[in-house]
């Protein structure tokens, strides 16, 4: 594993230096979340690339491009029906095809248009899908292990944000997934 | 109404199951994470719907008003089934929210708690759908789930109820996924076509009777509404200069546009068609001797092909021989559309048949493209072919 502790200027460095193919573990607590993945997304379209956002709180982002995708999660279901695809935050089947589906179509998209072809997925945060025993939690690494594996096919980069407010265990068993990936705490 | 069997409504499906689920057995699909498969278990519940049966949707993930919307953006009515249709919510309860459903789980994290609500879940209906299998895996642990699973499939066949269960693949240890295979009497996968991505998406069946047994992939897609179709991606339509072939793709497709020059393909025609469950794109070639070197480019990933002659010019017959090599099309699905049956020289299916002896075992078909006679007899021929079961 390779295991960095950064401060918020030296991740984007470290972000723009990784590999195609690498699955990042982001651990942090209490920090400026939000103009990170902002700023991450909008560098990410920038540069013709794709982005793929599975999120529990968007309203915050205001990013319109067709280049763009962004999955809701909620844990109640939402009084009104938005744009975007929403799904129940245990619902992870559901989650899946909706990537799925944003996947397919960047692809497409990035294939008629012989453009770059690079695919970011962003995960935030795996905390919200812990909602419930630890049943669950083996199925959150299980839908973990499996993006992973679809992020190396794609030679994309797959950010999974998490809160270290996590029970000591239920952390410990999600950076051990990560054991041949990159894992960053932030300082 | 047919009581013995439940028919699943997927096509081709109940073609290879002789008919359907028989009332009593059980019916997993094995959905790859990523593959929109829920839908199978919702097509089969509408047309258990529509034959009269008593059919539950047990929901573990989704609020109950959200698996009526899908079903309405599928295009299955269940208000016309009032009475037949009802939902065990097995998901208020998770997140603290009151239910108004016939059936409730009081805590959806306990395997015990289904108990209770599947013993007379199964003495009231004639068909029970879970909605996710793996999640009630995933909330309750699998071990007991699956112990679980197993004696409500018992009790489902003494009453003669069938169980269809949609059942998400992620990795578990084969304990479990085998398990759950054992579990079911027929095993229908669903799963993708993968290029880097899911590009495609496939179902097979690898269980019936209990035996297992490896049936060709179907290719589908999901319409909206529509529900789950076969998917046919390429048929070919090739044939002589002046067979019809233009005709044949208009009289076929649902929709369909021509590249043309004063009435003769220049390019191609592209159709599309829908037909029992089945949805194909049709693409023809032109019969000029001047495209010839267009031809191995059109015929590219075809998976089947009319040969279509204009049944009063035998001498144009050598030509389609060397049409049908010329795009590569040899060996594949292949149906010889015998055209312009209504002109008074037309020779019989039977002599064109007889002057086309080159082409060894084909299917033929009489047609009048003009009028659309004989053409969806043709197209059936075809996709048997094509989804030899």
């Amino acid at each position: 594993m390779i295991y960095h502790e950064l401060d918020r200027h030296q991740l984007d460095d470290e972000l723009h230096a990784l590999a195609r193919g690498t699955n990042v573990l982001l651990i942090a607590y209490d920090w400026e979340k939000y103009g990170f993945i902002d700023g991450f997304i909008r560098d990410s379209l920038r540069v013709k690339g794709g982005v793929v956002y599975v999120t529990d709180y968007p309203s915050r982002l205001k990013i319109t491009n067709r280049r763009f995708g962004m999955i809701e999660l909620f844990r109640t279901p939402p009084m009104e029906r938005t744009d975007s695809k929403t799904a129940s935050v245990i619902n992870l089947s559901k989650v899946s095809v909706y990537i799925r589906d944003n996947l397919r179509k960047l692809m497409r998209d990035q294939l008629r248009e012989s453009k770059g072809s690079e695919i970011d997925l962003i995960i935030d945060n795996i905390n919200s899908m812990f909602h419930h025993d630890s049943y669950l939690k083996n199925a959150v690494i299980r839908f973990i292990r499996v993006h992973m594996h679809v992020v190396k096919t794609l030679n994309a980069i797959g950010l999974y944000i998490i809160d270290e407010k996590l029970p000591d265990k239920t952390l410990d068993d999600v950076i051990d997934v990560f054991r041949d990936e990159v894992v960053i705490r932030i300082i | 109404m047919n009581r013995g069997f439940l028919e699943t409504g997927i096509p081709k499906l109940d073609d290879i199951l002789g008919g359907g689920i028989p009332m009593g057995k059980s019916l997993l699909y094995y959905i790859q994470p990523g593959v929109e498969g829920d839908v199978f278990g919702m097509q089969t519940m509408h047309y258990g719907l529509k034959s009269g049966m008593k059919i539950v949707y047990i929901t573990t993930t989704s609020p109950p008003e959200n698996v009526r919307e899908d079903m309405l953006g599928l295009g299955f009515n269940f208000g016309v089934y009032n009475d037949g249709f009802s939902i065990v919510d097995a998901y208020s309860m998770l997140i603290g929210m009151n239910s108004e459903e016939r059936y409730v789980v009081d805590d959806p994290e306990s395997i015990e708690s289904y108990d209770r609500v599947m013993e007379k879940v199964i003495e009231e209906n004639d068909v029970i759908i879970f909605g996710s299998l793996s999640d009630i895996f995933d909330l309750c642990g699998e071990e007991e789930a699956l112990e679980h699973i197993k004696r409500w499939t018992k009790d489902a066949f003494l009453r003669d109820v069938a169980i269809i269960a949609n059942f998400t693949a992620w990795p578990y240890l084969p304990v479990v996924t085998e398990g759950v295979k054992d579990t079911f009497n027929v095993v229908v996968i669903i799963a993708g076509v993968a290029e880097r991505v899911i590009l495609g998406q496939y179902y097979s069946v690898i269980k019936m009777n209990s035996t297992k047994v490896e049936k060709k992939m179907l290719l589908f897609k999901i319409f909206r509404p529509g529900g789950v179709k076969a998917y046919i991606p390429k048929i070919l339509v090739t044939g002589p200069y002046n067979a019809g072939k233009s005709t044949f793709v208009r009289s076929l497709s649902t929709r369909s546009v021509s590249v043309d020059r004063l009435g003769t393909t220049v390019a191609l025609d592209h159709g599309y068609v829908e037909h029992e469950g089945v949805s194909a794109h049709i693409f023809g070639t032109p019969g000029q001797v001047r495209f010839d070197p267009i031809l191995e480019k059109l015929g590219g990933e075809a998976v089947g092909v009319f040969l279509v002659v204009d049944s009063t010019d035998p001498k144009s017959f050598p030509r389609a021989k060397k049409m049908l090599e010329l795009t590569r099309s040899r060996g594949l699905p292949c149906v010889l559309i015998a055209n312009k049956q209504d002109l008074k020289d037309a020779l019989s299916e039977e002599k064109v048949k007889e002057k086309i002896a080159f082409l060894n075992n084909i299917h033929i078909a009489p047609t009048v493209a003009s009028t659309g006679k004989g053409v969806l007899n043709a197209l059936e021929i075809l996709i048997d072919d094509i989804m030899k079961l």
